[in-house]
Formats: C-alpha cells, sequence, structure tokens
C-alpha cells in the first residue's frame, strides 16, 4: 500500500529484516573441550527465531565467531553470530575501574545456538578464530571452520520441519 | 552447595503480550532467595523488569517481549563471599547453600579468582529455564546480594543493586553487541569485527553505520590516547579540526578492548559506560526484536457518535452524559489522540482534549483509547448535531466524527402499590412492630421519594380487592398533592389488618388500576403479601393477564408464602420476588430497603452503597461513596427512628459540604423528610460552578446527632432509647448511565438447590466487563455469610452458583465493583432473595365458610350485638378459625 501520509517523518517503524521469519527452529545444543566442539543435542520447537543483523562475516577476513547454516550444496543460508562460545575471556564489572576483560586460555564447556528450522538445512558449520597462545585470546586471525555438523535426520519430532 | 540446596517452584509470566513462539522469551532465576524472601525476589524481578523496560529502546519494542518469572528457593539466603579472594579483594566470609550456587570471587579463565565476578552454575540455570519455558532466548538470573556484581555468558548474572551488569551482557548474548570500552588491545580482534557496533573504517563510504553519520560528521570524529600510565595520542588518528556536536554518531576512537585503531559510533552507549545504547546498538536490539512484536495497529471509531435520546433532568438541570469515541490501539509506543476542532454544536470535551494511549499503563498492547464526548440535555424535543475532527500525530491521521443527540421527556412511571390487608397484617413482624406497622413505613417511603411526575396508585386485598386510589401524579417532592394522597391511604385505616387472602385479586385490580392511567411509559406493580392465597382468583390464573412490570414482596418466611407463584408473576414481568425473613431488630429497615431498591429499579436509578451504623452522640460518622462521571443524580437516604435528632450533610469531592441551602441556592436539588426518613435529592454537579468538584469522585455523607436541648429533649436522651448511639441507614441511589443487573434462579426450592446468579454492567447502554468485578454476599437463613465470586465470559456477563441448603431465605447482595470508561471507581449492589423450603409450595388453602361467618360477625359488630351474642366469644372463635387455619396449612406442606 502507499504509505505516504501515514507515518510523520521519523516515526516510520523500521523495516522488517529481509531473511523471512520463520515459526520452526532448531536449538543445537554443543560442547567444547577447547577446540574440539561437538553437537551434542538438536531440539526442534516451534519458535519466531531473532533474525540475521547486517552483512553476514565472511570466512578468511572477520575475526570472532559465528554458526552458518548451510543448504546440501554447501550453500550458506543462515548466519548467527556468537559471543565468545568457547570462553576464552570473562568480562569483570568493576565500580571502580569500570567494566574490562580477563583473557585465558581454553575452556570446556557447552553452549547452545538457536536457528531457524529451514527445509534446506543441512549443515551447521562453527567458525571460530584458532585458538591462540596463553593470554592472548582468540581473535588475532581470521576464523576459520572449527566443526562441521550434519543437520538431516537430526531431532525427535519431524512433525515441525517442513 | 548445589541444586539439592533448595528447589525450584512456580513460574509466573509476569509480561504476557501473546504467545510464546512469537515472542521474544525473557526467563528470570533468581538465586540465594529462601522461601521467605519470595516476595522480596519478586518485588526484585519486577523492579529488573521495570528498569529494562525503561531503558531505550526496550520500552518501545516491549509488546515483542514475554517474561517469565521462575520462583527458585535456595536452602540458605545470599551468595558465596570468599574472606579473601585471589586477586586481594576481601568478602564477608559467607558461604550459604543456594540452588546455582552463586559465588563472588569466581574463577576465571587461566584460574584466575576475580573478586568482582559473580557467577553461578549458568549450564544448570539454563537448563530450568529451557525446562519451564522452552522457547526461552534469554535467561537472567538475579542474585540477592546488596553487593555489587554480576557476569555475562549463557547467562546474564547480576546482584539485585546491579541491573545494569544484566543489561550489558543482554548486549552482547541476545543482540551480538560488542563492547565499546577500550583497554591495551589484549582480546581485541585483530581484523575487521563482524560485530555490528565496532570498526576499524573510518571511511564515511564504507563504514557499516555510515547511513548513520551525516556529511557534516568529522570522520574520524575523535582520537583516543594510548593505555597506560603514560597515555600518549594514538598513532594513525586524525583528531578533526572541529569535534562534531553532542550526540552526532561518528567514529570515536577505542572499542572493542583497545584505546587506539578501533572506533565506536557515539562517546558513550550502554556497551561502554552503562549510558543509554547508542544508535547503532539500538537499532540492532530495534532489528532483532521487531519480528516479534506483533503488529501496531488502531481500529478507528465509528465515524459517528449518537447519544439518541437524553432524558430531561430532575428539577430543570439538564441531564449530562458522556459517550466515548473509541480508539483500540495495539501498539507499544505512546500514541496521543488529541481534538484539533470541535466539538461543536453545544458539545462538550469534558475531559479535555487529549487523550493519550499509553502502553506502559497495559500489561497487554491492546489499549482501548476513549475520548469522551458530552451532551447536556435540554428541553424535551430539541436536538443538536456538531462535529468533532481528532488527530493522531503520530500516525499522521484524522478523523471527523459527527455527533447527534436529542433531549426526550423523562419516561415517566405508573405504579400501582397492591398491598395485603388480610388479618395476619396484625401479627408481629419478628422485631416488636406490627407487620402493618413494617408496610406503612415502607410504602411512605417509597412514595414519599417517588419522582415528581411519576404516577402512584393504591390498591388492597384480603378476600377481595378494592382500588384505594387510581394513578395520579405525586406532585412535586415536597407536598406533592399526589404524594399526600396516597399517603394519607397508606398510612389510614383502610390498610387497617382484616379478613383472608387473595392475592390473585389484588393482582389483578392493580393491574386494571394501571391500564385506567393514560400519558405513562413504564407500568409497574409492586405487591406486597405476607400469607398463602386462600381465595380465588389464584396467581396462576391471573399471571398470564398481566403486562406491567411486576414486584413483589413477601414478608415473612418462605413457608408461609407461594414462592414459585410469585416468582412465576415476578420473573415473568422483569421483576423480582424478594423475601424478608423474619425481621430482626437490627434488620428494622428491610422492608424498607426492598421497597428502595424497588423504586430503583423503576426510575431507572443504582443503588450505590447501602450501610448501617449505630451514631453515639459527640460523634461523626463519614459514610464514603462513589460517583463517577456516568451519574447524573443522586437521592440520598438516611433511615431512622430519630430522624429530627439526626443531622445530614454531603460531602463533595472537593471538600464542598452541601446541605439543603446549598441546594436551594444553587437550585439543584431539595431535601425531603417524613417519619423515619432523610431525604437528599440532588443533580450532578451539586455546584454547577464547581463542575470538576462536585460530579465524580468520592462523597461522603457525614452523619451527627444534633447538639442542644434539655431533659428529654436531647439526642443523648433519644440515643439512650437504643443502648447509647441512634441507628441508621444510608441508602444513595445515583440517576445513571451506569447500572447493575442482577438475575437470580433457582430450579427448585428443596434443600440443596443450586442458586444460580447472573450478573451485567451496562455504561452507556453498552456492557461493561473490562475492569469490573461482581461478587456476592450470601446470607443464610442461619445468619452465616457465604461469599461467592461472578467470572465473567466473553461476552462480558457475569456468573456464578451457590448451593443452598437451609429453609429459609437466602439473602444475595450482589456487589460490583471497578473503573469506569473514564477510569473513575465505581461501586453498584442490588440484593436478591432466594428461598428454600421443606415440602411443596403451600397449598391454596380455601377457608371454612364457617370462619368466614365469624370474620363477617367480627368486621360488623352491629350484627352479632343484635343477637344478643358477647363481643368477646366472638373474637375467641374468630382466633381458632385463625389458628386452625394456619395447621390445616402446615398439614399439607408435610406431604
Ligand atoms: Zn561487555
Amino acid at each position: 500500500m502507499d504509505e505516504e501520509g501515514w507515518y510523520e517523518q521519523g516515526q516510520r517503524p523500521e523495516p522488517r529484516p529481509s531473511i523471512p521469519a520463520t515459526r520452526h527452529a532448531l536449538r543445537l545444543t554443543f560442547q567444547f573441550d577447547g577446540d574440539n566442539v561437538e553437537l551434542i543435542d538438536t531440539e526442534r520447537l516451534e519458535k519466531l527465531v531473532p533474525p540475521m543483523i547486517g552483512d553476514p562475516p565472511d570466512e578468511g577476513k572477520h575475526v570472532g565467531e559465528w554458526l552458518q547454516v548451510r543448504d546440501g550444496d554447501d550453500r550458506p543460508i543462515f548466519t548467527r553470530l556468537l559471543n565468545d562460545p568457547l570462553r576464552t575471556r570473562v568480562e569483570v564489572h568493576d565500580p571502580e575501574e569500570g567494566p574490562h576483560i580477563v583473557v585465558g586460555p581454553p575452556d570446556r564447556g557447552t553452549f547452545d545456538v538457536l536457528v531457524p528450522d529451514l527445509p534446506d538445512a543441512a549443515y551447521a558449520v562453527l567458525f571460530a578464530s584458532p585458538a591462540p597462545g596463553k593470554g592472548r585470546g582468540r581473535g588475532l586471525r581470521p576464523a576459520e571452520p572449527l566443526g562441521r555438523f550434519d543437520l538431516r535426520g537430526q531431532g525427535s519430532d519431524p512433525g515441525t520441519a517442513s | 552447595m548445589t541444586t539439592s540446596d533448595g528447589y525450584v517452584g512456580a513460574t509466573t509470566k509476569i509480561v504476557d503480550h501473546g504467545s510464546d513462539v512469537d515472542r521474544w522469551c525473557l526467563v528470570v532465576v533468581g538465586d540465594g532467595y529462601q522461601s521467605t524472601e519470595l516476595a522480596q525476589y519478586r518485588a526484585d524481578v519486577q523492579s529488573f523488569v521495570t528498569r529494562l523496560r525503561s531503558t531505550p529502546p526496550f520500552g518501545e519494542l516491549w509488546c515483542g517481549i514475554n517474561v517469565f518469572r521462575i520462583d527458585v528457593v535456595s536452602t540458605e539466603s545470599g551468595a558465596d563471599e570468599p574472606a579473601t579472594c585471589g586477586d586481594g579483594g576481601t568478602g564477608s566470609g559467607a558461604s550459604p547453600r543456594t540452588y546455582f550456587d552463586t559465588t563472588f570471587c569466581s574463577i576465571g579463565p587461566g584460574a584466575v579468582p576475580i573478586s568482582r565476578l559473580l557467577a553461578g552454575n549458568s549450564t544448570e540455570a539454563k537448563a530450568v529455564a529451557k525446562a519451564r519455558v522452552p522457547q526461552v532466548d534469554q535467561v537472567v538470573m538475579l542474585v540477592n546480594s546488596s553487593r555489587y556484581g554480576g557476569s555475562g555468558g549463557p547467562v546474564a548474572t547480576a546482584s539485585t543493586n546491579a541491573f545494569e551488569i544484566a543489561i550489558h551482557e543482554m548486549g552482547h548474548s541476545a543482540f551480538g553487541l560488542a563492547d565499546e570500552y577500550g583497554g591495551d588491545g589484549t582480546g581485541t580482534t585483530a581484523g575487521e569485527s563482524p560485530k555490528p557496533n565496532v570498526t576499524r573504517d573510518v571511511n564515511r563510504a564504507t563504514n557499516k553505520w555510515r547511513d548513520l553519520i551525516l556529511a557534516t560528521t568529522p570522520m574520524p570524529s575523535a582520537c583516543g590516547v594510548t593505555s597506560g600510565s603514560s597515555p600518549t595520542p594514538c598513532p594513525g588518528c586524525t583528531p578533526p579540526a572541529t569535534p562534531p556536536p553532542a550526540g552526532a554518531v561518528g567514529t570515536y576512537e577505542g572499542g572493542d578492548y583497545s584505546n587506539c585503531g578501533v572506533y565506536r559510533p557515539l562517546p558513550s552507549c550502554y556497551m561502554r559506560d552503562y549510558g543509554p545504547f547508542c544508535p547503532v546498538c539500538a537499532r540492532v536490539i530495534r532489528q532483532t526484536l521487531t519480528p516479534f512484536l506483533p503488529p501496531e495497529t488502531v481500529t478507528p471509531p465509528a465515524l459517528s457518535l449518537d447519544f439518541g435520546g437524553v432524558p430531561e433532568g430532575l428539577g430543570g438541570v439538564g441531564v449530562t452524559t458522556y459517550r466515548a469515541i473509541v480508539f483500540e490501539v495495539v501498539s507499544c509506543r505512546q500514541i496521543a489522540f488529541r481534538i484539533t476542532s470541535g466539538p461543536t454544536g453545544g458539545f462538550a470535551a469534558p475531559f479535555g482534549t487529549t487523550v493519550i494511549a499509553d502502553p506502559a499503563s497495559s500489561i497487554t498492547p491492546i489499549n482501548r483509547v476513549p475520548v469522551w464526548i458530552g451532551y447536556t440535555s435540554t428541553t424535551a424535543g430539541t436536538t443538536a448535531s456538531g462535529s468533532v475532527t481528532i488527530r493522531s500525530d503520530e500516525l499522521g491521521q484524522s478523523w471527523t466524527i459527527s455527533l447527534t443527540a436529542r433531549t426526550i421527556p423523562r419516561p415517566k412511571s405508573a405504579v400501582a402499590m397492591v398491598l395485603d390487608h388480610s388479618g395476619s397484617m396484625s401479627e408481629d413482624a419478628g422485631d416488636g412492630t406490627l407487620k402493618v406497622q413494617k408496610l406503612r413505613e415502607a410504602a411512605s417511603t417509597f412514595i414519599a421519594a417517588m419522582l415528581p411526575g411519576d404516577g402512584i396508585g393504591v390498591v388492597r386485598f384480603d378476600d377481595t380487592a378494592q382500588r384505594l386510589m387510581d394513578i395520579t401524579n405525586v406532585g412535586p417532592l415536597n407536598g406533592g398533592t399526589g404524594r399526600t394522597t396516597a399517603l394519607g391511604h397508606i398510612n389510614g385505616s383502610a390498610l387497617d389488618p382484616a379478613g383472608a387472602t387473595s392475592i390473585g385479586g389484588g393482582v389483578l385490580e392493580g393491574a386494571a388500576t394501571l391500564n385506567a392511567s393514560a400519558g405513562y411509559d413504564v407500568r409497574a406493580m409492586v405487591v406486597l403479601t405476607d400469607g398463602v392465597q386462600n381465595t380465588p382468583p389464584m396467581l396462576a390464573d391471573v399471571t398470564p393477564s398481566i403486562t406491567a412490570n411486576t414486584f413483589a414482596v413477601g414478608l415473612g418466611l418462605p413457608a408461609n408464602l407461594n414462592v414459585a407463584a410469585l416468582s412465576v408473576l415476578t420473573q415473568g414481568h422483569n421483576g423480582y420476588l424478594l423475601i424478608t425473613g423474619a425481621v430482626t431488630p437490627d434488620q428494622r429497615t428491610r422492608l424498607t430497603k426492598y421497597f428502595l431498591q424497588i423504586l430503583a429499579g423503576i426510575t431507572n436509578a443504582a443503588v450505590v452503597v447501602d450501610p448501617s451504623g449505630q451514631l453515639p452522640s459527640g460523634t461523626v460518622h463519614r459514610i464514603p461513596f462513589d460517583v463517577t462521571e456516568a451519574d447524573y443524580g443522586l437521592d440520598v437516604f438516611v433511615l431512622t427512628p430519630e430522624p429530627k435528632w439526626l443531622e445530614c450533610v454531603l460531602q463533595a469531592p472537593d471538600g464542598t459540604l452541601i446541605d439543603a441551602g446549598v441546594l436551594a441556592a444553587e437550585g439543584t436539588g431539595e431535601q425531603a423528610g417524613q417519619a423515619g426518613l432523610s431525604l437528599y435529592r440532588l443533580v450532578l454537579p451539586a455546584v454547577p460552578s464547581k463542575p470538576d468538584g462536585s460530579h465524580q469522585g468520592r462523597w461522603y455523607v457525614l452523619l451527627r446527632l444534633r447538639a442542644g436541648g434539655k431533659g428529654r429533649y436531647t439526642s443523648e436522651y433519644s440515643a439512650a432509647r437504643y443502648g447509647g448511639a441512634v441507628p441508621y441507614d444510608v441508602v444513595v441511589h445515583a440517576y445513571s448511565s451506569l447500572e447493575l443487573r442482577g438475575w437470580l434462579t433457582q430450579p427448585e426450592y428443596a434443600p440443596g438447590t443450586s442458586v444460580s446468579l447472573t450478573a451485567q454492567i451496562m455504561e452507556y447502554s453498552r456492557v461493561l466487563a473490562e475492569g469490573a468485578q461482581v461478587w456476592a454476599d450470601i446470607t443464610d437463613p442461619a445468619g452465616s455469610y457465604l461469599g461467592a465470586n461472578l467470572t465473567a465470559d466473553t461476552s462480558g456477563t457475569f456468573g456464578g452458583s451457590f448451593v443452598a441448603t437451609i429453609p429459609g431465605v437466602y439473602r444475595v447482595r450482589l456487589r460490583a465493583s471497578g473503573t469506569t470508561t473514564a477510569r473513575m471507581p465505581f461501586t453498584r449492589e442490588l440484593t436478591l432473595t432466594a428461598a428454600v423450603r421443606v415440602g411443596v409450595e403451600p397449598p391454596d388453602v380455601r377457608p371454612d365458610p364457617w370462619c368466614d361467618l365469624v370474620r363477617c360477625l367480627v368486621a360488623n359488630p352491629k350484627v352479632f350485638e343484635q343477637f344478643g351474642a358477647d363481643a368477646e366469644f366472638v373474637k375467641c372463635l374468630e382466633r381458632i378459625c385463625r389458628s386452625s387455619h394456619s395447621a390445616a396449612a402446615a398439614e399439607r406442606h408435610r406431604v
């Protein structure tokens, strides 16, 4: 429809992101020990998933961590930026010094990522910059695939995948 | 110190904007709260939620968010605080056993303990959240400690005075934002970060937030200095000649843990120093949450508003009514509707010209926004038409609504009182006064309070029925001739008790009396009886021929009344049956109150309150009642056996005291009085020059005993007769566009019957359910209190029920309270009765002809004197007749 005259300047609502909203989601739970990452649980659930924001990061260029969902031809179809999933730093909120981080060596633990349950999804690929030496944190070199996980046949509720 | 140190209690959805599938779900868990501290926990969660909502841009996105609170209970209170921490920090040494085992001085990467790092078992916290709320997007853990601390990661954790830590950490985990503070470069991404709010790119043509940078903003916008003890300007950054103005988005050096080489959008941001989120971060949050927002909609109102016929007022003052132009708004931002022109044509905007739909005022995003328009009636036959234009600046839309109204005559009512004066009316009502005396009090009050222009007629019945008075205009409140004539009949010998009971005959004559009248819009019959019909015509035979609205009052116990027949008669004719039961001394005015409620039903008044009390001398009683904008007149009744000693004034919401003198001076009302009654009748606003202070709001009835006098002519002397305090009842009726309608039905009268209650609140002829509650205070025949709540269905009809087990009368005080659409508080009430008795409906007892003869002799003493009979002997025969009559009736009951 023609929106002219319906909104005052500056009052126009945010445009909806271009990724189509899906109400089917996958909650992928990973377990890690240093750079060793395993997909330990795939939960299918009915849920609207937060969209991708901004341009997806480039393999070989960007530094950091993200999870890519790829189709059967290995083309990326969704990317979720992650915030230090492998826990190489902690943030300390000090009322005197202000916030700062403390960086450490590789750790172990679990994390989960919510992605849309897209019909074409075949693989999840976890990107992370390689673990550096002691005390430096990740992030010195561009991220590279740390693990590749088959999403086909995962989950226990086939009725929601469509 | 594990999850065995407590348990997971209830989960509550404290912010509910719809399905969890479509909303962004925030789950809050607690740690270190004992079961006795749950109230504190709930308050802390509420504070956090309020803080989050008031942190832009979350408020405008609030409709997209659901919030859950999980009541996690710990065995002990607080969080672990090691006495000494490896980084030199100190703590209290406390080590409480808590569910998630949260501790200060948590171990950071590389096994380094950090004093301010407050963290618990985040894996377990996430598992609890997922188990309770599968659609969870973010978990926040609030820790019951007043020491500042928190942490990020999978669960945003904060102590109760460090909510900003949790919100900052959500910036990382939920929205993928980078830290915007600097540092020595440890942890800084070597190349371009994929995060949306930090960059190394100061080129205005390629920068990732370039669309927010004005052409006049220098790039870079500010340069930093190196970290360390002797800072120097960062190499590679050329400071701008003129710094940008405050708030200009640009590239300010320092971010992502490096003072140099990395830039952020504004000097300050929540991701740097807990200041407001910078426009770049706020946009990311918006983009993330916007898909979760329900669509913003405004359902426009109808483009015409018709007040219909508004009746002429009382005493020459117009009736003011309000109608709302209602916009239904589903939005999370404030949207204002303002009148930009009008209202014209004599209409008014009684509550100002701007109404704001404030999403903060509602837990759901749906907001009904009323723009109120007022109309005051003038003289019958007058019409009004005008228009009003309302604009929403936010939506950039205007609506012009046409307004119409007309003044109609006040609907006039004719009332036929059909009164039992059979012999049994000479019996004690239960409180030491005769039933006939009770009837005279009640009927007199009714007649005294009737509206000028309404008509009254009087019919009495015993074996037969006689019309004592045709329907006649009662005339003015004070000294109306119809009123005086009717009162003369009520209090004269025509109602002295004698004879048998032909209720059907009375009803037929009442109907005939009404049918003979002309010029009335409403016809109503009020039937009072104390016994079982024993002379034809019978109720069952006459009921089908009745057309008037019919109310009945049974004076006595259900076992001695034709409950079923009277119920059929009244419920089929827009009325109801009220049964007094035995009248106790503390309920001496019950019959009068029943009559007043019936009068209110006939004249479209609503019962606001109905309290009673005992007033000692030297004391002022203040009885509050709420008046709404929908009310346009008031009747305030004070019923007391000592009206001459009781002083009564009204206090308007602005404190103005109102008595008969004020009402006379303002021309807005008058006072009337007679034995046992003082009545104020006034229109609203009571003081036209103070429309805000003397209309809607909290009013009071102020009562005190008159001072002065001597000897037995003092209020103290009078009060002494009632144990030192004069009893009174206050009844407030409102002439109003807000009414409570109620119905009581019961399928049978045997013990164990289920009594159904139904109610509707009508505001300006529209069902009001939102913001209202309806309940019933029920007194059973044994005097015990029962309560029943009525719940609203989707149509706004309230329903409830209770089981009546004890023979006798259940008095049901149906009560409603809430706020009107214009957000004014109100109360309403209505008394209904249910009857229970053992056995079947009392049979229609046919009198013995011998007893008829005896009654005839008693009524005509001259006849038996001719036979030389002794008067005392005949009276004795009559008593025998009366008791054998009751015995026969009682015998049939046991069948
Ligand atoms: Zn941070």
